[in-house]
């Protein structure tokens, strides 16, 4: 009978653990945005991946097609997706939750058909490449600085440097502005929405403003994503990569900015993990075994402690 | 503890994973010495899941037989060298793909195989190839993987899309006695490989004089009955189809239910040309159709041993593609043989020196000749089961050399040769 | 501990009152059209834009992707029946249910393919294990669940881990390689004219119908359907006037169960190859066929179903068909937005 064995020195490879280690910041930085909506504002949006589409392939169209410099094309694409996210929240968010869920997700879904069949404006099924020519440039320069302390063969290192450093940046910024009146309204919002509503805040303008800077945190997300597979591909934005981010949201809890990082650590050590358990069957079982055991780590989490982690137990009441 | 100090916590363990991140990485001692023989890995990064699944299985087995072959013609060559491959999944997409190579790497294949589609092709030159300088070999077909500057590290046994839709043109053309007037209608699946042929093709058909009709679908519909009466209702004097064995399966069956179809009047591209018919395509909708795949003057004897040792084995007994990654997995091997090392950059530098028009033109059937000429320093000029093996500077097929097959009594028999002029 | 809200938009009664004013307000005409059932008002749409469209396309493409779209519609219709009967009596939009259906599938194909028993014995069984897989999961996940006091984000996030679990557990034991049935379906006949559709596609509408017709039945005469749609419109005043709601909820799945295992098997039929994506494509469109048809009535979700069906089929005729899955989302955002109680929802002039 043979034993699930665990390639013990897989450990050792730098640059497989270092390029999951990439994957997993941009799910916390997607992940953050999902926190903001259903940790501290009680917001369903499950369409995430469509503001992280809409974000990378405007980055990518300006860059291409309109030959802006990516310094510009940044801040414009994440206004884009912003946008996007008025657009979506205007109408959506007067809907109740369960509800609200399915329209995102169709939402998404049909921004994920449209760049698959916008032809050459978004490159359709082959995507766009060639719009993160500066950023190789700028990862050649850390490459070569990173040879002086003996690092220069990591070729994953610098994305995982700028993916992480983001992802602290926008932390901080996220529990900064979480100690804001503004951030408090929003928790108030998601515990007990009419009483906030009572005290004359407008509260559909509170849940408008956390769908845009979701929207936008999903945007820096696709930046990311992209740059790592030098491709804006309409088939990375799936509903999965929306359903794998709520995976890494509910392990490290609800209603944590923090646990946000650890939830998608842990999936992501485990998801690629898989790859060199020694399974007696074929290649081919590893992808359904890492997401079944995402569909584990879902189920599991909310029966056993549906507030995660880093959760409180309290926090939990969302309204439904 | 408190939410607080949790949370603090938890940035802490960020950061330590941050940390970790750059010590790890710090490299380990690699052993540089070139022994007497090498055991050279082959990476095979293939689609065994996703959207391109069906592909995987049946190409990775091919990349096996491929490695036995290798390591038979060594021992009978008199080489100490041996061969073997190590497999991961992309799972059809660019992100899995980059995790797959790097799996694959990380266990020491210094050449890969794989994978089926143009952007995992790309995600992975542009993480994990190109600064290594290691070979790749996907079967993917778009030219769109050209517009990338690959250092000289892809090599494509397998003919773009470009040139094979030119091949169908000329088919059609020829099957019609001309293309002023007529009508084609065009099925294609919604995913690179189809876009690509349907591109090409409607270009150079409309260029001709002809109309075409062209019906995208998705995979995993509900019903293919509108696509496939559009196709019908075009009234169309040839069909021409780009897709996958599993979803024109559901195509097949659907043309065959409109009442309005002839196999007869079906061109088919590469992916399409398998043999046997699987169980999930109606045999109905593929007998007297013809197919178009990458050709070769002595084709018909190495094919006819290829397909038999490939439906003796074990495994999936057809599948679209194999040649292509049966080939690259030789061209793997000779290349590390003619390289004495196993060192990424050193193959890359030895596939010119088993690609044409240079050298004795040998086949897999005389693999261990190759080898013994290869350790001598001598040109080979390998004729793969897909085709003879002719790189152009880029690293393309050069060869416009195409069968055009046609399905009789179950099996696919070629009919005739096509060349297609390379602009 | 809060209960799902079940209507779509927090609308107010106050805002329903005005609605209906308003409604009362207008003029005869409208009167007249406003008080003829939704079905009736349904079918001259229908037959409208039928008319409409073979002015443009001809006939026969109307005739033909009218066929087509039936013969979805039908599963589609399957599949949505059960959804809004679980969601209605259990609050619950069941993520996982696309996956019921290919579970189905494969459950067929092992009794068909695999142990060479004849169709009709394969889909038999295969109906009943999916049967069994929701009462199964009804006893050991959801009812202990709703026990707790399980708020709606739990629940949701559990029904969409239990269909990963589901759609990658059958690809794990059955692999991601497609396969068939031992179905013939090749064979088409004629209805009228050059209007074509496949034999297996014709027994896949009528066996759907009848199904549906007896859910119909099911609902209307007997006591358990009574049972369950009290349990649909108030869940406590069910349980205070008597009602044994364990069992009515333990019916609703078996229900809703078969009918997914009789789309699964019926769809694997008719379209020949088979993936572990079946379901969970079609999820995205049995949701829209449900909210279509206001996700608390199951006819809504059978006149849903038939109408995505048309719908999706119709597009064919102006726009590439790789655009389908827009057209099926796009409609499902629509009336989100324009009627989020669905075209039979609460909110109407009945």
């Amino acid at each position: 009978m043979s034993v699930l064995a665990f390639n013990l020195t897989a450990l050792a490879h730098a640059d497989f653990w270092l390029g999951a280690g990439i994957i997993a910041g941009v799910y916390s930085i997607f992940t953050l945005g999902l926190q903001m909506n259903v940790g501290f504002t009680g917001i369903f949006n499950f369409g995430q991946a469509g503001f992280m589409a809409i974000g990378a392939y405007a980055m990518a169209i300006l860059i291409l097609r309109f030959h802006w410099s990516p310094w510009a094309a940044l801040p414009v694409a994440t206004l884009c997706a912003m946008l996007a996210g008025l657009i979506v929240g205007i109408p959506a968010l007067r809907l109740s939750p369960d509800y609200l869920a399915m329209a995102t997700i169709a939402g998404a879904q049909i921004i994920q058909i449209v760049a698959q069949n916008g032809g050459t404006f978004t490159g359709g099924n082959n995507g766009l490449l060639g719009f993160d020519a500066e950023w190789q440039n700028i990862q050649l320069w850390m490459l070569g600085k990173l040879g002086k302390v003996g690092l220069g063969t990591q070729y994953a290192l610098p994305l995982f440097l700028v993916t992480w450093a983001t992802f602290l940046v926008l932390l901080g910024g996220l529990t900064v502005v979480q100690r804001t009146p503004w951030g408090r309204v929003l928790r108030a919002i998601r515990e007990e929405e009419d009483a906030v509503a009572a005290l004359g805040k407008n509260v559909f303008a509170y849940k408008l403003q956390s769908l845009a800077l979701a929207a936008a945190l999903g945007a820096v997300a696709g930046y990311l994503l992209s740059l790592n597979i030098s491709l804006v591909y309409p088939q990375a934005f799936s509903a999965d990569f929306t359903f794998i981010g709520f995976a890494g949201l509910v392990l490290g809890g609800v209603g944590s900015y923090a646990g946000v990082a650890l939830g998608s650590l842990l999936l992501w050590f485990v998801l690629e993990g898989v790859r060199f358990v020694e399974l007696p069957l074929a290649a081919d079982k590893v992808a359904a075994l890492q997401l079944l055991l995402v569909g584990l780590i879902l189920v599991l989490v909310m029966v056993l402690r549906p507030q995660g982690i880093l959760g409180k137990r309290e926090e939990m009441v969302i309204r439904g | 503890m408190s939410r607080f100090r949790l949370g603090r916590l938890a940035a802490t363990v960020a950061i330590t994973a941050l940390a970790a991140g750059v010590v790890a990485s710090a490299p380990l001692a690699r052993p540089t010495a070139k022994s007497a023989g090498f055991t050279l890995t082959i990476g095979d990064v293939e689609d065994y899941t996703g959207a391109l699944g069906p592909i995987g299985a049946p190409a990775d087995k091919a990349v096996k037989l491929a490695v036995a072959q290798l390591n038979a013609a060594a021992k009978k060559a008199g080489l100490p060298d041996r061969f073997k491959v190590t497999t991961a999944d992309t799972q059809s997409d660019p992100q899995q793909a980059i995790s797959a190579a790097r799996q694959v790497v990380d266990s020491g294949a210094t050449c890969l195989t794989g994978p089926a589609s143009t952007p995992e092709a790309i995600a992975i030159l542009n993480a994990v190839t190109k600064v290594r300088r290691m070979v790749m070999m996907p079967t993917a077909t778009s030219i769109a993987l050209r517009q990338t500057n690959d250092n000289h590290t892809i090599f494509r046994v397998v003919p773009p899309d470009s040139l094979q839709a030119r091949a169908l043109v000329i088919a059609v053309k020829q099957y019609l006695r001309g293309a002023k007037g007529k009508t084609v209608a065009l099925g294609y699946l919604n995913l690179p490989y189809g876009t690509g042929i349907r591109n090409a093709f409607s270009a150079a058909w409309k260029a001709l004089g002809g109309k075409v009709v062209t019906v995208g679908y998705n995979q995993d519909q509900p019903s293919y009955d509108s696509e496939a009466q559009k196709l019908v209702a075009a009234h169309p004097a040839a069909f021409v189809i780009a897709d996958y064995p599993d979803t024109f399966g559901k195509v097949a069956a659907a043309l065959l239910r409109t009442g309005g179809f002839n196999a007869k009047k079906l061109f088919v591209s590469d992916a399409l040309a398998v043999d046997p018919i699987p169980s999930t395509i109606p045999a109905a909708a593929l007998l007297g159709a013809h197919a178009t795949e990458a050709g070769a003057p002595q084709k018909t004897a190495v094919a006819k041993a290829f397909n038999k040792l490939y439906r003796s084995t074990p495994g999936p007994k057809t599948g679209a593609l194999i040649q292509y990654s049966f080939d690259s997995g030789i061209l793997c091997g000779l290349a590390a043989v003619a390289a004495h090392s196993t060192a990424p950059d050193k193959i890359r530098s030895e596939m010119t020196k088993i690609s044409g028009p240079r050298g004795k033109p040998l086949t897999y059937l005389q693999l261990s000749r190759a080898m013994r000429a290869l350790a001598a320093g001598k040109h080979v000029h390998y004729i793969g089961v897909s085709g003879p093996i002719d790189f152009d500077s880029r690293g393309d097929t050069k060869s416009g050399l195409y069968d055009l097959l046609q399905w009789v009594g179950g099996h696919l028999v070629l009919k005739k040769q096509i060349q297609v002029t390379k602009r | 501990m809060s209960t799902p809200n079940a209507s779509p938009v927090d609308a107010s009664s106050e805002e329903r009152i005005l609605a209906t004013d308003r409604l009362r307000s207008g003029d005869a005409a409208l009167r007249l059209v406003a008080s003829l059932p939704t079905w009736v008002r349904l079918f001259v749409a229908a037959l409208t834009l039928a008319l409409l469209f073979a002015g443009l396309q001809g006939l026969h493409d109307v005739a033909q992707t009218t066929v087509n779209g039936l013969v979805t519609g039908t599963y589609f219709a399957l599949g949505a029946v059960g959804l809004a009967l679980v969601f209605g009596v259990l609050r619950l939009i069941n993520f996982a249910h696309g996956d019921f259906l290919t579970f189905a599938a494969y459950i067929a194909i092992l009794f068909n393919v695999t142990l060479n028993l004849p169709i009709v014995l394969a889909a038999v069984l295969a109906v009943t294990a999916t049967a069994a897989l929701a009462i199964g999961l009804e006893f050991v996940l959801w009812r202990p669940m709703r026990t707790r006091g399980a708020g709606a984000f739990q629940l949701l996030l559990i029904a969409i881990g239990l269909a990963f679990v589901i759609r990658n557990g059958i690809q794990l034991f059955a692999g991601s390689l497609p396969r068939s049935l031992h179905v013939n379906n090749t064979n088409a006949l004629n209805l009228v004219g050059h209007v074509r559709i496949g034999r297996t596609q014709l027994w896949v509408v009528l066996i759907g119908l009848v199904a549906l017709g007896l859910v119909g039945v099911l609902l209307s005469k007997t006591r358990i359907g009574k049972e369950m749609r009290a349990l649909s419109d108030n869940m406590q005043l069910a349980e205070v006037s008597g009602i044994d709601t364990r069992r009515v909820i333990l019916i609703t799945w078996i229900v809703a169960g078969a009918l997914a295992g009789l789309a699964g098997v019926l769809s694997a039929a008719a379209i020949g190859v088979v993936t572990p994506n079946l379901g969970w494509s079609l999820l995205l469109s049995l949701f829209a066929a449900s909210v279509l048809g206001g996700l608390q009535s199951a006819y809504g979700a059978l006149a849903g179903g038939i109408v995505l069906g048309l719908a999706e089929e119709w597009s064919t005729m102006f726009v590439d068909p790789s655009w389908k899955y827009a057209v099926g989302f796009a409609l499902l955002i629509v009336m989100l937005l324009v009627r989020p109680n669905g075209l039979f929802g609460k909110v109407s002039l009945r």
